[in-house]
């Protein structure tokens, strides 16, 4: 079957403090997988190295199986969408010129917005549930809001796989679910394969398909979510032990 | 939906429009004498004086508005403004230290060309050391920035010190912000640059929305980072530099301006540029009236005026919209 976005032996050190020892791995067209393991560990690196932010010590990154360093910014802008950890707003920009911004990649006009982005950005507000907000400054919404007015920005790029770093941190129970859902339909109704960073390993091993675990730099373990996300296995990847067996 | 919010801004355009034009005309026609075509200098004082003053307060608005707007979205501060990071004290530099070797009759004549010539050591002063393998890092260019614009201050204040008194004057007096050295050739080439920087910059206005989202969601979307930020600030120094040399170091414009415009029209790049330059031209003619007027016959420096209403009124804005959430 062929690969998505295959990451092949790519190592990685900033500055000789952190280093990524060779990693293999790939994400096939509707994965939805969760990367997880303790903070430090070079999850987000390993998703920058494989959207080309970060260039790879040595190995390789293979898009749609042609070196991912072939491809131009824009190119890659248009097949992988990217939403960070948080992102900090400077001015007030309205909900609907931030999901606009998403469009970038795939106009070729420096100025204008073509009539075919308009449509676009107001599809992906639709699906996100955010359309009925689309005039408001991103400065009055909730951090759950905001959220799904990124997610808007990311899939009005029309991306093949959409990666998330830790999507849910500033997120209540209930926004917790609802943003889970949510890439669960994108990731089966608009076949969008997901990779998605997040310590919420009780709430993700109920959407998510396969799992990676890395620690120290290392990709130590990958399958099946339900083998990778059971109690007892998680136990053994953090190296603690459950008294009640409820709550990790 | 979308065509009532562009209804609003092609309004809003059309009267800031209609202000400049006002602005240039209270300009021409306000003065410590009256005049108008039937006295027998009052052509030469309205073509001659008045006009030129009143077309140079508007460029050098413009200017500086437009160089404050992209200095925010380029270092990430709101309160980022074009004297921040040291082109406009190595520019006074330049100026102060060629006084020094000058006559004082020549002094008025060779301030622009000394002026361009420091802000530009500065420009390269600056860029030189923010490059970090090749990457231009907008912290330390941040820090370096302030860092020489505070070690020029230094050096200016310490020349002074030792210029005469007449010249320490005409210095101190451009440096505060002064509007009197206009004519037309001058006003030519302030036209041309600024032209030329403005139709540059706004094809960088999509990249500018997207960059103020952080270089690492920026890049992700596509934009080639490292080249806009290095576009942008050597337009940015430019329209900055030029401005200083025709005018001194003319504050808060730059800053006040551009949240002014974000208040009225939003914060989309494609429109606050050039609706910041048509609120910050009008603004400082205006403001040049007043310095003009207000102790006539002797004039004020205009700093002095968009600073001393700049301020409250600026403040008196961001309350009203704070209390709305949306600044």
């Amino acid at each position: 079957m062929q690969s998505k976005l295959k990451w092949h032996r790519v190592t990685f050190s900033y500055d000789g403090y952190f280093e990524m020892k060779p990693s293999s791995y790939a994400l096939h067209e509707g994965d939805f997988t969760l990367f997880f393991g303790p903070n430090g560990a070079g999850k987000t690196t390993f998703f920058k190295i494989g959207m080309g932010l970060l260039s790879p010590a040595s190995g390789q990154v293979l898009l749609e199986e042609k070196p991912l360093n072939t491809y131009r910014t824009a190119e890659i802008a248009q097949r992988i969408a990217y939403l960070e950890q948080e992102i900090h707003y400077l001015f007030p920009f309205t909900v609907e010129e931030i999901v606009l911004m998403g469009r970038f990649p795939h106009t070729q006009s420096h100025f204008w917005d073509r009539k075919e982005d308009l449509e676009i950005a107001a599809w992906a507000m639709e699906i996100t549930g955010t359309l009925r907000f689309a005039k408001r400054s991103i400065f009055q919404l909730s951090g759950g809001e905001k959220r799904k007015v990124e997610i808007a920005r990311a899939i009005c790029q029309k991306p093949k796989i959409l990666f998330l770093d830790e999507p849910t941190t500033f997120l209540d129970i209930k926004q917790k679910n609802e943003l889970f859902e949510l890439l669960m339909k994108l990731n089966q109704e608009e076949r969008i394969t997901i990779g998605l960073i997040s310590h919420q390993l009780e709430t993700a091993r109920r959407y998510v398909r396969s799992a990676v675990f890395i620690q120290n730099g290392q990709i130590e373990a990958s399958g099946q979510a339900s083998d990778l996300l059971a109690d007892n296995q998680i136990c053994q990847f953090f190296n603690f032990t459950l008294s009640s067996g409820i709550h990790p | 939906m979308q065509k009532s919010t562009s209804r609003k801004k092609i309004i809003v355009f059309g009267l800031l429009a209609l202000l400049a034009c006002l602005s240039l005309a209270i300009g021409v026609f306000f003065g410590s004498t009256s005049q108008d075509w039937s006295t027998a200098e009052g052509p030469f004082i309205i073509l001659n004086l008045r006009l030129p003053r009143g077309l140079l307060a508007l460029l050098v608005g413009m200017a500086l508005s437009v160089a404050g707007a992209v200095f925010q979205a380029l270092l990430r501060n709101p309160l980022a403004d074009p004297h921040l990071l040291g082109v406009s004290a190595g520019g006074a530099l330049g100026v102060v230290l060629g006084s020094g070797f000058l006559l004082t009759g020549t002094l008025a004549f060779s301030i622009p060309v000394l002026s361009s010539l420091g802000s530009l050591i500065a420009v390269v002063i600056v860029y030189r050391l923010s490059l970090r393998k090749g990457a231009l890092s907008i912290y330390t260019l941040l820090l370096i920035g302030v860092m020489l614009n505070s070690f020029f201050v230094s050096i200016i204040v310490f020349l002074q010190s030792l210029v005469r008194a007449d010249e320490l004057m005409t210095v101190l007096f451009w440096l505060l912000g002064n509007l009197s050295f206009a004519n037309y050739p001058r006003l030519a080439v302030i036209t041309a640059i600024l032209t030329a920087t403005l139709v540059l910059l706004m094809l960088q206005t999509k990249k500018m929305n997207i960059l103020s989202l952080g270089e690492t969601t920026a890049q992700s979307l596509g934009v080639s980072v490292e080249r806009t930020k290095k576009i942008v600030f050597i337009l940015a120094a430019l329209l900055t530099g030029m401005a200083v040399s025709v005018s001194g170091m003319i504050g808060f414009v730059g800053l006040v301006v551009p949240h002014l415009t974000r208040l009225l029209l939003g914060s989309d790049y494609r429109t606050l540029l050039p609706a910041s330059a048509l609120l910050g031209g009008s603004v400082l003619v205006c403001s040049d009236v007043l310095a003009r007027l207000l102790i006539a016959p002797q004039e004020l420096p205009v700093g002095v005026i968009t600073s001393f209403l700049g301020v409250p009124f600026f403040i008196y804005f961001l309350k009203q919209r704070e209390a709305k959430r949306v600044f």
